[in-house]
C-alpha cells in the first residue's frame, strides 16, 4: 500500500514557504518486510518480554508507517554492553523496544548497513530506567541508493543518562528523527552527530528534547561536512515544559561547506513553558577558516590535503569511541572513499 | 665563500584592497647556519617580513624577490615553501581541533619529507624532542594547541621545529608572553635546532633573554617597513639599553 507520509515534522511550525516543517515521503508500506532485516545482537545480558510500551507522545506519520509495516519486536531489557548489527536487505523495516535496566551502565553500538534495497526503516524506543546510563553509538553506512528513515524515541527516568553518538555516511536520502523525553528529575541527555555528505545526498534531521522534570539537562550537537551538491536540513527543538524548573538545554551545530552548490538549512527552536530554565543555541556555518588553511600550509599541507586533514579530524573523536576494530575499519574506509 | 640560503632583494609588500604599504625595499642576506635578529618598534613590519617569506596570501608582494637556495620562490605558495625547508613559528599559534599533536606532526613530517616514517622511529623522536623542552608527554595526544596555555603553544611551535628540522626557521616573537623559565626552555630548544641540525634562524624578538644562549651573527633594525640599521649581535644589546629612538628619529 503506497502512501505519502509527512515525516520529521517540527513541533513548532514556521513559514510554510520555507518548506522546513517536515518532508513528504512516498512509502510503499505493503512491500516492507521485517524478514529483510538481519539483526545480530551480541552481549547485552538480554531478557525479552511481551510487555506493551506506550510512549506518551502524539502519533506521528512515522508511527503510522511502522504500524502499517511491521509489528513491534519483543521488548529487550539490557543489563550489559551489547553490539547490534542491523543489515537491511531489500525493502525492510524493523521496530524495536529496548529497556536499560535500572542502575545499570550499558554501552550499545548499532551499525546500520545495507545489501541492496530501496528502503530501510528503523524505529527504536529506548526506555532508560531509574539511575541507568546508556551510551549509544549509531553508525549508518547504508548503500547510496537507499532511502533511510530512522525514528528514535527515548524516555529517561529519574537520574538516568543517555549519550548518543552517531555518524551518518550512507543513503542518498536520510531522515533522522529523535525525540527524547527527560521525564525524571536529574535526567541527562547528550547527543553528538557527525555527517559527511557528497554527490546529491540529502540528510534531514529532526531532534527534539522535551524537558518535563526539574533539573534535567540536554546538550544536542550536530556537525558535518557538505560537498558537491549535498544538502542538509537540521531541526532542533528544546521544549521546556511547565514544571521543569532548573532545566538546562543547548543545541549547536557546525557545518563546513565545501562547494557553492551545497544547501544547508537550520531550524533551531526553543519553546519555553517554564521560567526558571536555561536554553542556548549556537551555529557555525562556512568554509574552513583561511587562518587554519595557512597554518597547515606552513606545515607542508596544500589546500586539498589540509581540507582532508580537517575533515578526518572532525570524525576522529567519534571514530575513536568505537571499540570494535572491524567497525572502526569499515567506517574509516567509507570516510576515505568520500575523500578520494 | 659564504653559502647564502636566503636572499631578499628590494622587497616591498602591501596589505588589503587599499594596498597599504608595509615593507619598503627590504634587502636581507642570510647564510646557512647563521642567526639573524630582527628588532623594531611595534608596527614596524617585523611579522609581515616573516609571513611574506613564508608565503602568506594576506600580503601582496609589489616588487622585489625572495631567493631561497638560489631559487626564486616569490611566487610559491606557503606549502611549497615548507616543502623546500622553510618554517615559521607563529606568534599566535592556531588551534586545530580534532587532531592530536602526534598525528599532526607525523602527517606533517611525511608531507614534507615525502617519506613514510615508522611509528616506532617517530615516537622515539617525538619523545626526545618533548623531553628536551620539558613538555609534558600528555600534550602529544591532545588536539593541536587546543586548550594549551600561551606558554605551551609556544613550546609546541618549538617542538614542531625540532621534529620537522627545516633548513630555515623564522621565529616570530616566540618569547612573547613567556615567563623566565619558559623563555629558557624555549631557548634550549632553539639552540638544539641550531647545533644538531645546522639550523639557520631569523628571530623576530623584543627580548634579549631568548638570545642569551645563542650566538647572534647579525641584528637588523626595522622601522616603518625599512631596514634602517644592521650590525653584529652587539647591536641587540645597544637596542636593549637605548631603545629605538635613534633609528626612529634618524
Amino acid at each position: 500500500m503506497k502512501g505519502s507520509f509527512n515525516v520529521n515534522t517540527s513541533p513548532s511550525l514556521t513559514f510554510a514557504k520555507l518548506n522546513m516543517n517536515g518532508d513528504n515521503v512516498g512509502i510503499d508500506t505493503g512491500k516492507l518486510n521485517r524478514d529483510n532485516v538481519r539483526q545480530v545482537i551480541t552481549g547485552g545480558g538480554i531478557t525479552e518480554s511481551d510487555e506493551r510500551i506506550v510512549i506518551p507522545l502524539p502519533k506521528t506519520d512515522e508511527d503510522r508507517i511502522f504500524e502499517l509495516a511491521e509489528p513491534a519486536e519483543k521488548v529487550m531489557r539490557l543489563t550489559e554492553d551489547a553490539s547490534i548489527i542491523l543489515e537491511f536487505c531489500g525493502e525492510s523495516a524493523i521496530q524495536r523496544v529496548i529497556r536499560v535496566a535500572s542502575k545499570k551502565t550499558v554501552n550499545v553500538i548499532e551499525v546500520t548497513k545495507g545489501c541492496g534495497g530501496d528502503q530501510a526503516l528503523c524505529s527504536t524506543r529506548y526506555i532508560l530506567e531509574e539511575g541507568s546510563r546508556l551510551k549509544l553509538i549509531r553508525i549508518q553506512i547504508l548503500d547510496k541508493g537507499t532511502l533511510y528513515i530512522d525514528d528514535l524515541k527515548a524516555v529517561l527516568e529519574k537520574d538516568s543518562y543517555l549519550e548518543v553518538v552517531r555518524i551518518d555516511l550512507g543513503s542518498h536520502r536520510s531522515y533522522i528523527g529523535s525525540h527524547v523525553l527527560l521525564d525524571g528529575k536529574n535526567a541527562e541527555y547528550k547527543a553528538h552527530g557527525d555527517y559527511l555528505l557528497n554527490g546529491d545526498q540529502r540528510l534531514d534531521i529532526n531532534m527534539i528534547a522535551d524537558h518535563i522534570a526539574p533539573d534535567t539537562v540536554s546538550d544536542m550537537r550536530y556537525d558535518g561536512v557538505l560537498i558537491d551538491s549535498a544538502s542538509k536540513l537540521f531541526r532542533g527543538t528544546l521544549d521546556f515544559k511547565s514544571g521543569c524548573k532548573g532545566a538546562k538545554g543547548s543545541e549547536n551545530e557546525e557545518v563546513i561547506l565545501l562547494s557553492e552548490d551545497v544547501i544547508n538549512q537550520s531550524l533551531p527552536i526553543i519553546l519555553c513553558g517554564e521560567e526558571d530554565v536555561e536554553g542556548n543555541h549556537g551555529a557555525s556555518v562556512g568554509k574552513i577558516s583561511d587562518e587554519i588553511i595557512y597554518y597547515l600550509a606552513t606545515r607542508g599541507f596544500d589546500e586539498e590535503s589540509a581540507t582532508k586533514l580537517i575533515i578526518r579530524s572532525k570524525f576522529n573523536t567519534a571514530v575513536s569511541q568505537i571499540y570494535d576494530e572491524k567497525i572502526r575499519g569499515d567506517l574509516t574506509r567509507r570516510i576515505e572513499e568520500v575523500l578520494k | 665563500m659564504s653559502d647564502i640560503i636566503l636572499e631578499i632583494k628590494d622587497l616591498s609588500t602591501t596589505v588589503g584592497e587599499e594596498k597599504t604599504p608595509i615593507l619598503r625595499n627590504v634587502d636581507l642576506s642570510v647564510a646557512r647556519g647563521e642567526t639573524h635578529i630582527i628588532m623594531g618598534p611595534n608596527g614596524a613590519g617585523k611579522s609581515t617580513l616573516g609571513f611574506t617569506v613564508m608565503g602568506s596570501p594576506v600580503y601582496e608582494v609589489g616588487s622585489g624577490k625572495i631567493i631561497f637556495e638560489g631559487e626564486d620562490i616569490t611566487g610559491l605558495s606557503a606549502d611549497k615553501r615548507a616543502l623546500k625547508g622553510i618554517y615559521l613559528s607563529f606568534q599566535n599559534p592556531i588551534e586545530v581541533p580534532g587532531i592530536s599533536m602526534r598525528s599532526f606532526l607525523r602527517s606533517s613530517l611525511q608531507q614534507i619529507t615525502g617519506e613514510r616514517i615508522k611509528y616506532s622511529d617517530f615516537n622515539k623522536r617525538l619523545e626526545e624532542a618533548m623531553e628536551l623542552i620539558d613538555m609534558d608527554p600528555s600534550y602529544a595526544d591532545r588536539d593541536v594547541n587546543v586548550g594549551f596555555s600561551g606558554g605551551e603553544k609556544k613550546k609546541a611551535e618549538i617542538l614542531q621545529l625540532l621534529m620537522l628540522r627545516p633548513k630555515l626557521a623564522i621565529l616570530d616573537e616566540t618569547d612573547s608572553g613567556l615567563d623566565v623559565d619558559a623563555v629558557r626552555t624555549v631557548s634550549k630548544g632553539i639552540r638544539a635546532y641550531k647545533d644538531k641540525y645546522n639550523g639557520t634562524l631569523i628571530i623576530i624578538t623584543h627580548n634579549a633573554a631568548i638570545l642569551e644562549s645563542l650566538s647572534v651573527d647579525k641584528t637588523h633594525i626595522l622601522v616603518k617597513g625599512r631596514i634602517v640599521g644592521s650590525g653584529s649581535g652587539d647591536l641587540t644589546d645597544e637596542i636593549n639599553r637605548k631603545g629605538f629612538e635613534k633609528y626612529i628619529n634618524g
